[in-house]
């Protein structure tokens, strides 16, 4: 049989305000009444369901936020998007999650151990849960309402048992029923089918039908979305680029479970952090090879923000995935180490941090002139290597002028000439004669004579 | 008891005992009488070895060519911060593979921290940086860590001033250049104690070659013409 998972988030609104609640009173409102509050606040007499004016009667230090429905949505469907590496038929149901989990067993163990995974996962995630299974997603959150997780073979003997008083139905239909002398669930389903649906409201029977696992509700299943857009906002503005390393951390840990849930990776990242002074930074990152692990998107990230200097604090960082591609699976030979992956973080890495141009790779054109044929470009091919007399360790770029006599500059001649004459196409002709040189009896040099201006220079150096 | 709480440490060569054998993974330096001074014939494959010499532009660099001409390695090699450009026609008829080389203009305050990412990526064999300024005791600690976690091979070329200073790195070498090769005393390597310093001679037959166009007299003639 079908088994779903109903999952309740109990700080739902206060986690969707990016607000610190755990060691502050905390209060959410929405048209003068307090809607949720921190556990710091309920201790200090504040409930929900109070009056706004009440709660800060009682207590004057309180913090309120008002309630964006925006947040709240987007956060569950941030939520969602976390549930869903745990099962593929997620939904957003009465303002929580309903996963069906029947399915994940042989992945993630029974349903003991599964909930153990997810609570788990949830704490790493810094967020609360509450959770239990059933047959329908009614029958689950029922359970998670009273507090109670009953294992599979006990389902239907715990929902027998729970008061009627607790079903999520209209008052007057529960005075109804009790006026009808059902007690408690199970009382319900002692008395005939038949007896039952006449006597009550269509809505009301079929509720119950549903969390005895004996009607479906319909549900629409979430998918991922194909655009990755989250932000992460501050309560109080921070005030240094360090404290956004865990906010980082965090956005490209969803963007990474993203990415791999969609088979996908990305090779740009755009990040927008706002300031209170309403400034925007935007910045974009783009990676030398498409990722989808979290840490190959946060090093990045981090070692290009982290030169960021907002003019004032910060309220909101928001990364936004658009571009991404199919991944392909890795063709990695069972004896040979990935050092390719290895290779694209590491260039990832230092040119976030040291820019494009920090690693040359030399390269050979082909050109006789020494001067162009010896780059450092990363955009070119590398000729490959004619018979050539042999060349210096180093080259001197520009070369050195040595005046009219190489000896009286300390170079004696050994070996030479190597007559190098070129570069009429391109108006800067060459017409040289190199030779190799004793350095003041210690080094080996390489010098040439221009045969136009008949001027020495140095070129390079063999040790 | 201590010895085999310790036994993991020595098999892995992170520690090891004066005049004893170690089993630490090597590179042929590509010189033979270098190789018979060193502790297991070569220079530690994943390890920090530190140049200390006066002649930045070659006994180092010759030593990490010798090196790398006989590794059989496909990973890359790095040139961080060399004193001035490496000719790459050179670097190709040393047989040396360019399109696996990167070299790095590195700004002195990143030094210690691009030569950490590049030594443990683990996408580097073998990286020959010089030293702009002086690194701390805690970042050539940290740098050895890295090569050892990353298995790669750091040569740091630094002023020969630094010899008398302490130093975590397991292989130091002070060098000395003439025209006809390099002295080379190695003063601190794993398992054995300081040796005396050897010379390794330059290659330079291609030079006394006699040749049609050697020039110890036509020069002459030449400068008196030209000058």
């Amino acid at each position: 049989m079908v088994i779903y998972a109903y999952l309740k988030f109990p700080n739902l609104l206060l986690d969707a305000q990016g607000v610190s609640h755990h060691n502050e009173c905390v209060a959410i409102h929405h048209q003068g009444q307090i809607m949720q509050c921190s556990e710091q606040a309920l201790a200090e007499g504040v409930v929900p369901g109070m009056t706004l004016s009440m709660a800060l009667t009682l207590c004057p230090h309180l913090l309120t936020k008002t309630y964006q429905a925006d947040e709240e949505r987007r956060l569950i469907h941030r939520l969602a998007l976390w549930a869903y590496q745990y099962s593929h038929q997620v939904a957003i149901w009465n303002k929580g999650l309903c996963i069906e989990v029947s399915k994940s067993k042989s992945l993630f163990g029974d349903l003991a151990e599964l909930t153990q995974t997810l609570k788990n996962a949830a704490s790493s995630q810094s967020f609360q849960i509450q959770l239990a299974f059933g047959y329908t997603p009614e029958m689950a959150a029922l359970f998670v309402q009273e507090g109670l997780r009953p294992k599979e073979h006990a389902f239907q003997k715990t929902l027998s048992r729970i008061s009627i008083d607790a079903v999520a139905i209209p008052r007057e239909q529960i005075k109804r029923l009790k006026n009808m002398g059902f007690r408690t669930v199970g009382d319900y389903f002692s008395a005939p089918s038949r007896a039952r649906q006449a006597r009550i409201h269509q809505d009301t029977f079929l509720y119950f039908d549903a969390i005895a696992g004996r009607h479906q509700t319909p549900l629409s299943w979430f998918s991922p979305p194909p655009v990755f857009d989250q932000s992460v906002e501050f309560l109080r503005g921070l005030e240094s680029v360090d404290m956004l390393k865990f906010p980082i951390n965090r956005l490209t840990q969803d963007a990474a479970n993203w990415l791999r849930q969609r088979v996908c990776v990305t090779g740009q990242l755009r990040w927008e952090i706002t300031q209170e002074n309403r400034n925007i930074d935007v910045l974009k990152v783009s990676l030398n090879h498409p990722v989808n692990s979290a840490t190959a998107l946060s090093d990045p990230s981090w070692l290009q923000l982290e030169k960021l200097r907002p003019a004032s604090p910060m309220t909101r960082i928001r990364l936004t995935i658009q571009q991404v591609h199919q991944a392909s699976p890795q063709k990695n030979d069972l004896f040979v180490k990935t050092h390719d992956t290895d290779r694209s973080q590491l260039l990832d890495r230092l040119t976030a941090r040291l820019g494009k141009k920090c690693i040359q790779t030399p390269c050979r054109l082909q050109d006789p002139r020494p001067e162009y044929a010896n780059q450092l470009d990363n955009n070119h091919n590398t000729h490959p290597l004619p018979h050539l007399p042999p060349r210096p360790l180093w080259l001197l770029n520009p070369p050195e002028s040595l005046g009219s006599s190489p000896e009286k500059a300390g170079h004696t001649l050994l070996q030479g000439p190597e007559r190098i004459e070129s570069g009429w196409w391109d108006f800067e002709p060459a017409c040289r004669r190199y030779w190799i040189c004793l350095f003041q009896s210690t080094r080996i040099s390489w010098i040439y004579q221009d045969q136009r201006s008949k001027s020495w220079w140095l070129a390079g150096w063999f040790t | 008891m201590k010895t085999n709480l310790l036994r993991p440490l020595f098999d892995a060569g992170k520690l090891w005992q004066g005049n004893t054998e170690t089993t630490i993974e090597v590179t042929d330096t590509g010189f033979p009488e270098l190789n018979t001074q060193l502790c297991s014939q070569g220079w530690p494959a994943h390890m920090l070895i530190e140049f200390l010499t006066d002649d930045v532009f070659s006994a180092p660099i010759q030593c990490a060519l010798a090196t790398w001409r006989s590794q059989h390695d496909a990973r890359w090699i790095a040139f961080v911060n060399p004193p001035l450009t490496p000719c790459t026609e050179r670097l190709m008829q040393e047989g040396i593979d360019t399109e696996k080389v990167d070299v790095m203009n590195i700004p002195t305050d990143q030094f210690a921290w691009c030569l950490e990412q590049l030594a443990l990526s683990g996408s580097t064999r073998s990286i020959i940086a010089w030293e702009m300024e002086t690194l701390t005791s805690t970042q050539l600690r940290r740098l050895q860590l890295a090569c050892q976690r990353g298995h790669t091979q750091l040569f740091l070329v630094r002023q020969l001033t630094h010899r008398n200073q302490a130093s975590p790195a397991p292989v130091r070498v002070s060098m000395q250049s003439s025209i006809t090769g390099f002295e080379i005393t190695i003063f601190k390597q794993p398992g054995t104690n300081a040796r005396p310093p050897i010379v390794v001679p330059t290659e330079l037959s291609w030079i006394q070659k006699p040749s049609p166009a050697r020039r110890t007299t036509c020069i002459n003639k030449d400068s008196s013409r030209l000058h």
